[in-house]
C-alpha cells in the first residue's frame, strides 16, 4: 500500500500537467473550430454575384464533361461560387432576360453553398438566410407563385444533379435550425 | 488528497464553463411590420422544412399594408428518425402537450429573429400543435393578444388558438389517418369525433376543402398532406386566409424587456433533453430501418417486443387502420423508453454536438419532463376505449389524476372525474356512500344559425352570436358550454347564446354534469365565421338607359353584390332591403370573388350571375338606404338616406364631355360604386361615381360595370402606361413603357359621340416632333403601343395631346402644325396636352 502511495506521489504531478495540457488543447481546438465557423459564416454572408457574372463578361468555358460531376463541388473555373455547368445552363435558358438571369444565378450560388460550405448549424443558418434572400429576389420579379417555384425547383435540380450531391445536400440539412430573414437588399444586382 | 485533485479538475471545468461567452444582447421590437413564423410538421426529407418556408415566401407579397412581411422558420425537428413525431401526432391529437424541449428551442432560437410586434403563427401538420402552444406561451410572455394570430394548414389539432382559421383537405391521408385513429366509430367518415380527455374535447378539425389528389397520392402514406400539395392546390385560399389574419393584427404600446417576447429559460430539464436527443437522434438514424418499419406497420414492431401495442382496428375494410397508433406505455418500444430514460439517471454531456450554438451542459440534473404520452387503443367494437397508462405522472398536470374514457358514436363520451364547474351550481357535498363515478348521458347540441350555413355541409356563418340548444340529458344536473375546449359558463337550462370569435373557426360542445361532478361531453360542432362575405358593390339606381332625356320612371335599375370571401356562398338566406323593407329575396349561390347582378328587368347585363326580380323601384330624387341581410342580421349597407343630399354617388342622365363639332352630345346614367371591398359601406366616403370607361377597359357600359370590377375612378382626360396606377401627371417625371391608354371622356359621348385623335410628342408644345399620333376613334379609352424613341434621354421633355377631330375641316393637320412648330393656333378648344419629363 505504501508503494502505491509512493508511486501516486510520483506520477500525480505529470498526470496533472497532462490534464492541464489536455484541457488547453481542447480549448484551443474549440477556438480554431469557432474561428473557422465564423470565417465561413462571414464568407457566406458577404458573397454576392457581380454585374460581370450576370452580363456574361465572366462566363466560364464549357467544363470538361469527364470531371464536371466527378466531385461534389464540381468545376468553378471563374471562381464566382456558381458551378460552371449550372452557370452555363442558366445563360442558355435565359439569354435575353437579364433580370431573370441575375435572380437565377444568385439562387444557384446560394444552393451551391449547401454542397460546399455547410458543416454546422451557424453555416447552415447563414446559407439558409442567403437562400431566403435569393428567393426574395425572385419574388421581386413578380413571376407569380407557379413560375417562381418552377424556377427554383429547376435550378435546385441543376445544382443537386447527382446521387452524391444529393446525399451531401440532404446531410447539410441535418443542421437545420429556426431562423429569420437576412437583412438588407434582396437582389445582389439591381436590375 | 484525491478529493483535493478532484476539486482542481472541477475548478478547471468551472473556469472553462465561465469562459464560454453567454449571449446577453438586447433586441428591439417594432410596431411596424409583420412576422410570420412557419412551423413545419412531420418531415419526410431533411430539406422539407426549409423548402416549405420558401414556398410560403414565394406565395406571399413582400409587404402587407405597406409594411415589411418577414417569414421565419420555427424548426420542429424530427427526433428518433421521425418515429417520435408520428407517435406524438397521435398523442397530441388527444390534446396532449407538444414536446416542451422543441417548443422551447424554437422560442429561444427565434427570440433574436422576431423583430415585430405583430406575429402570425402558421403551423403545418404537427406544427399546428406547436403554434397553438406557442400562442399560449407568447401571450403569457409579452405579446399582446391583439398582435398575434394563428393559422393551421393540414391540421391534426382540435382547435386553432386565437380563434384562427385553418385549411385541411378531404384528401389529406395523414390527417384522415389521425382521425381514424381517434375512434372506431369515426372510420372513413371524417365527421366530428366522439370523445373527451378529462372533459376536454379532442378531435382533429374536419376537412374544409377538397384538393384534388396529386401525382403519387394513392401510393404515399402522406398523400395530400405535404405543404407543397396544399400550396399548389389551395395556394390562393391559404394566401387569402393569411392576409385576412394579418389584417386583424394590431400593434400596441406594450413593452417587453428585450425583444418582442420573453424567451424561455434554459433549465436543467431542457439541457437534459438536449443531451438525450443529441445521442438518441444519431442512433436512430443508424437503425433507421427499424423506425421506418415502425412507421409503416406499428403492429409488427409491437409484436417484435412482445408487449402491449394493441393496434386500433380502425378500418372496416380490413386494412391496417393507421401507422399512427400509440402504444402501451409498458411497451419497451424505443421512442417511449428513450424519453423515459431522461428521468432515470445522468446522461453524458452532449459533446457529440460540437456545432451547436448552445454548448451542452457539463453536469446534468434530471427532472420530470412532459413526455409524450402513449396509449393503448383496445378494439372492443363498437365501443372502443382508450385506457390510460399506469401512472398519472405520464400525463400533463391538466389531464392527470383520473384518466379518461372513450365511447364511440352515438353515445359519445363520458368522464368520471371532470373538472368542476366554473360557476353555478355549487359542487355537491361529500357523501359517505361510495362515490358516484358514473357520468351522465351526453346530449346533442344544435346551433340554430348552422341550418342557414353559407355553404353546404359545414357551418359557416357571418355572425358571431350563436343560439345553442340541446336536449336534456339523463342524470345531468347542469350543463357546461364549451368553446374551443374551454368551459365558458354553466347553466341548468337547455338553451343559451354564445359569442364566438369573428373570422375564425371555433369548436362548440355541451358538457353534461351530474351533482357528483361527473361529466360527459357532446359532439363538437365546428363553426366558422366570416364577418362580411358579401358586400353591396355597385348600385345602378339611375338605371341603364342611355338617352337624351330622363325617362319616368327610370327603367332597368340594378344592384350588384360581390362575394369578397374565398368561399362559394349560398345566397338562400340573404335578402336585400331598402329602408328596412325587403326588396329582393336572394337565392342560388355565388362563387368566391364573383359578382351577382340583381336586375329589375331582363336587360342582358354582363356577368354570369344574375337574378331578375321586378323589385320596387329605388328612389331617384332621394337616396334609399340599401342593406344586405343574412337571416335577421345586417351584413352590409349603404349610407343612411340623409347622409348625402341624394344618393352619395352616381347620377341620372349626365352629359359626358363636350363637343366642338356637330356630333350629338352623349348622355348616360351613372352608377354609384364602392371604392374598395374593405371600405365601410355605411360611409359616404366609401362610394364614387363610375368613370364610364368600363365599356372600353374590361367590362361594363357608360352607365356602370355590373358583373365586373368597379371602375378605377379615372379622370376625364389623361394617359396611363401601361396600367391605371401609372397615370401621367402634368410636369412630373414619367416613363411610358409597356404601351399607353388614352382617356378622352372630356370629348362628348361614346358610340354616337365625336371622333378623337391623340399622340405622343417629343419636346414642348409648339416646339416638338411627333413620335406617334393615332386616331382614337369614338372610344373613351384607347389602348396604344406608344413608346419613347430608342434614343430618348432621361430628363427630356415630352407631352401627350388629345383632341376632338371634327367631321369637317382639317383638325389633324392643323393640330399637328400647332403642336410641333407653333404654326397658327389650335383649330378649336376641345383638346388637352399633358407635358412630362422622361424618367426611365
Amino acid at each position: 500500500m505504501s508503494a502505491v502511495k509512493t508511486a501516486w506521489r510520483v506520477i500525480r504531478w505529470p498526470l496533472l500537467i497532462l490534464a492541464v495540457l489536455l484541457i488547453v488543447w481542447i480549448l484551443s481546438a474549440l477556438a480554431r473550430y469557432l474561428d473557422q465557423s465564423s470565417e465561413t459564416v462571414t464568407a457566406i454572408q458577404t458573397q454576392k454575384i457581380t454585374a460581370a457574372d450576370v452580363d456574361g463578361a465572366n462566363l466560364p468555358p464549357e467544363p470538361d464533361p469527364t470531371i464536371v460531376d466527378a466531385t461534389i463541388e464540381g468545376v468553378d473555373a471563374n471562381k464566382n461560387g456558381i458551378r460552371d455547368d449550372v452557370e452555363l445552363a442558366i445563360f442558355k435558358k435565359y439569354p435575353d432576360d437579364r433580370a431573370l438571369r441575375a435572380a437565377a444565378l444568385q439562387y444557384a450560388k446560394a444552393e451551391q453553398l449547401f454542397l460546399t460550405n455547410v458543416f454546422n448549424t451557424p453555416t447552415w443558418k447563414a446559407s439558409a438566410e442567403t437562400l431566403g434572400r435569393a428567393v426574395t429576389c425572385i419574388v421581386e420579379l413578380e413571376l407569380g407563385y407557379k413560375s417562381a417555384t418552377d424556377l427554383t425547383s429547376q435550378i435546385r435540380h441543376l445544382v443537386v444533379n447527382t446521387d452524391d450531391r444529393s446525399e451531401v445536400y440532404e446531410s447539410a440539412f441535418k443542421f437545420t435550425t429556426s431562423h429569420g430573414d437576412a437583412a438588407g437588399i434582396a437582389c445582389d444586382i439591381q436590375i | 488528497m484525491t478529493y483535493k485533485y478532484n476539486k482542481i479538475f472541477f475548478s478547471f471545468a468551472l473556469v472553462a464553463a465561465i469562459l464560454i461567452p453567454t449571449q446577453a444582447s438586447s433586441y428591439t421590437c417594432s410596431q411596424a411590420g409583420y412576422s410570420i413564423i412557419f412551423v413545419n410538421g412531420i418531415l419526410t426529407s431533411l430539406p422539407e422544412a426549409q423548402n416549405s418556408q420558401l414556398l410560403l415566401k414565394q406565395a406571399l407579397p413582400l409587404k402587407y399594408d405597406s409594411q415589411n412581411l418577414n417569414i421565419l422558420l420555427g424548426y420542429n425537428p424530427s427526433h428518433l428518425g421521425g418515429a417520435a413525431d408520428l407517435l406524438q401526432s397521435v398523442g397530441q391529437a388527444f390534446s396532449n402537450p407538444v414536446s416542451e424541449h422543441d417548443l422551447k428551442t424554437i422560442l429561444m432560437q427565434l427570440h433574436s429573429e422576431v423583430s415585430t410586434q405583430k406575429i402570425l403563427l402558421v403551423g403545418h401538420s404537427q406544427g399546428a400543435f406547436y403554434v397553438n402552444e406557442m400562442y399560449k406561451y407568447l401571450v403569457e410572455n409579452g405579446v399582446p393578444k391583439q398582435s398575434i394570430g394563428v393559422y393551421h394548414i393540414g391540421t391534426p389539432a382540435s382547435f386553432v388558438a386565437a380563434g384562427g382559421q385553418y385549411v385541411t383537405s378531404k384528401n389529406d391521408k395523414l390527417i384522415n389517418w389521425v382521425r381514424d385513429s381517434e375512434v372506431n366509430g369515426n372510420v372513413r367518415t371524417y365527421a366530428n369525433s366522439h370523445y373527451t380527455v378529462e372533459g376536454v374535447i379532442a378531435s382533429a378539425l374536419r376537412a374544409n376543402i377538397e384538393i384534388p389528389p396529386e401525382a403519387g397520392h394513392a401510393e404515399s402514406d402522406y398523400g395530400g398532406h405535404k405543404f407543397g400539395v396544399y400550396m399548389d392546390g389551395a395556394g390562393d385560399r391559404i394566401v387569402s386566409d393569411i392576409r385576412s389574419a394579418l389584417s386583424r393584427l394590431k400593434s400596441s404600446d406594450t413593452l417587453v424587456e428585450s425583444g418582442c417576447y420573453n424567451p424561455p429559460i434554459k433549465d436543467a430539464g431542457y439541457k437534459l433533453q438536449a443531451a438525450v436527443f443529441s445521442i438518441a437522434d444519431p442512433l436512430a438514424e443508424t437503425i433507421g430501418e427499424v423506425f421506418s418499419a415502425m412507421k409503416k406497420d406499428v403492429s409488427k414492431l409491437a409484436s417484435m417486443f412482445g408487449k402491449g401495442g394493441t393496434i386500433a382496428q380502425g378500418s372496416s375494410n380490413g386494412q391496417l387502420a393507421s401507422p399512427l397508433v400509440a402504444l402501451n406505455p409498458e411497451s419497451s418500444v424505443a421512442p417511449a423508453t428513450s424519453q423515459q430514460t431522461q428521468a432515470t439517471g445522468n446522461v453524458a454531456p452532449a459533446s457529440s454536438q460540437p456545432d451547436s450554438q448552445e454548448p451542452s451542459p457539463a453536469v446534468i440534473i434530471p427532472e420530470p419532463q412532459n413526455t409524450v404520452p402513449v396509449f393503448e387503443i383496445i378494439p372492443v367494437a363498437p365501443t372502443p376505449q382508450i385506457v390510460p397508462g399506469p401512472s398519472s405522472a405520464e400525463y400533463s398536470p391538466g389531464f392527470g389524476g383520473g384518466g379518461f374514457a372513450l365511447n364511440s358514436a352515438p353515445t359519445t363520451s363520458g368522464s368520471s372525474s371532470g373538472a368542476p364547474p366554473a360557476s353555478d351550481p355549487a359542487p355537491s357535498t361529500p357523501d359517505p356512500t361510495p362515490a358516484d363515478t358514473t357520468p351522465p348521458a351526453t346530449t346533442t347540441l344544435a346551433i340554430a344559425e348552422c341550418s342557414l350555413s353559407l355553404f353546404g355541409g359545414d357551418c359557416v356563418i357571418p355572425v358571431t352570436t350563436v343560439s345553442l340548444s340541446w336536449a336534456s340529458a339523463a342524470e345531468a344536473d347542469y350543463y357546461g358550454i364549451m368553446l374551443d375546449g374551454t368551459l365558458q359558463s354553466t347553466t341548468t337550462a337547455t338553451a343559451a347564446t354564445l359569442t364566438i370569435p369573428a373570422s375564425a373557426t371555433s369548436t362548440i360542445a355541451i358538457t353534461s354534469y351530474d351533482a357528483a361532478g361527473n361529466s360527459a361531453t357532446s359532439d363538437n360542432v365546428i363553426v366558422s365565421t366570416i364577418s362580411k362575405p358579401l358586400i353591396i358593390n355597385e348600385i345602378g339606381w339611375a338605371g341603364a338607359l342611355t338617352a337624351a332625356l330622363d325617362p319616368s320612371p327610370i327603367p332597368d335599375q340594378w344592384i350588384e353584390i360581390k362575394n369578397i370571401s374565398s368561399y362559394d356562398i349560398v345566397l338562400d338566406n340573404f335578402d336585400l332591403y331598402a329602408n328596412g323593407s325587403q326588396l329582393v329575396d336572394l337565392s342560388g349561390s355565388l362563387p368566391a370573388g364573383a359578382y351577382l347582378v340583381v336586375q329589375q328587368t331582363g336587360t342582358p347585363f354582363s356577368g354570369a350571375h344574375k337574378i331578375t326580380s321586378p323589385f320596387t323601384s329605388l328612389s331617384t330624387s332621394a337616396a334609399d338606404r340599401l342593406s344586405l341581410v343574412w337571416s335577421t342580421a345586417e351584413i352590409d349597407s349603404t349610407p343612411l338616406a340623409d347622409a348625402c343630399p341624394s344618393w352619395c354617388a352616381g347620377s341620372t342622365l349626365k352629359k359626358l364631355g363636350s363637343t366642338a363639332g356637330t356630333a350629338s352630345d352623349q348622355y348616360s346614367p351613372l352608377s354609384m360604386e364602392r371604392i374598395s371591398d374593405t371600405s365601410d359601406g355605411s360611409l359616404a366616403a366609401s362610394w364614387q361615381t363610375t368613370d364610364s370607361y368600363g365599356a372600353y377597359l374590361g367590362g361594363g357600359s357608360l352607365w356602370g360595370t355590373p358583373g365586373s370590377a368597379n371602375s378605377f375612378n379615372l379622370p376625364e382626360a389623361g394617359v396611363y402606361c401601361p396600367g391605371p396606377n401609372n397615370l401621367a401627371v402634368a410636369n412630373q417625371n414619367f416613363n411610358p413603357s409597356g404601351g399607353c391608354t388614352y382617356l378622352s371622356k372630356f370629348i362628348s359621348g361614346g358610340f354616337f359621340g365625336s371622333n378623337r385623335y391623340g399622340g405622343l410628342y417629343r419636346g414642348i408644345v409648339s416646339s416638338s416632333t411627333e413620335v406617334m399620333v393615332h386616331s382614337l376613334g369614338k372610344s373613351l379609352a384607347t389602348v396604344t403601343t406608344d413608346e419613347v424613341p430608342a434614343d430618348a434621354v432621361a430628363g427630356e421633355d415630352y407631352f401627350f395631346a388629345i383632341w376632338e377631330n371634327r367631321n369637317f375641316g382639317n383638325d389633324v393637320a392643323n393640330f399637328s402644325a400647332y403642336l410641333t412648330a407653333g404654326t397658327g393656333s389650335p383649330p378649336h378648344g376641345n383638346y388637352i396636352t399633358i407635358p412630362w419629363i422622361y424618367s426611365p
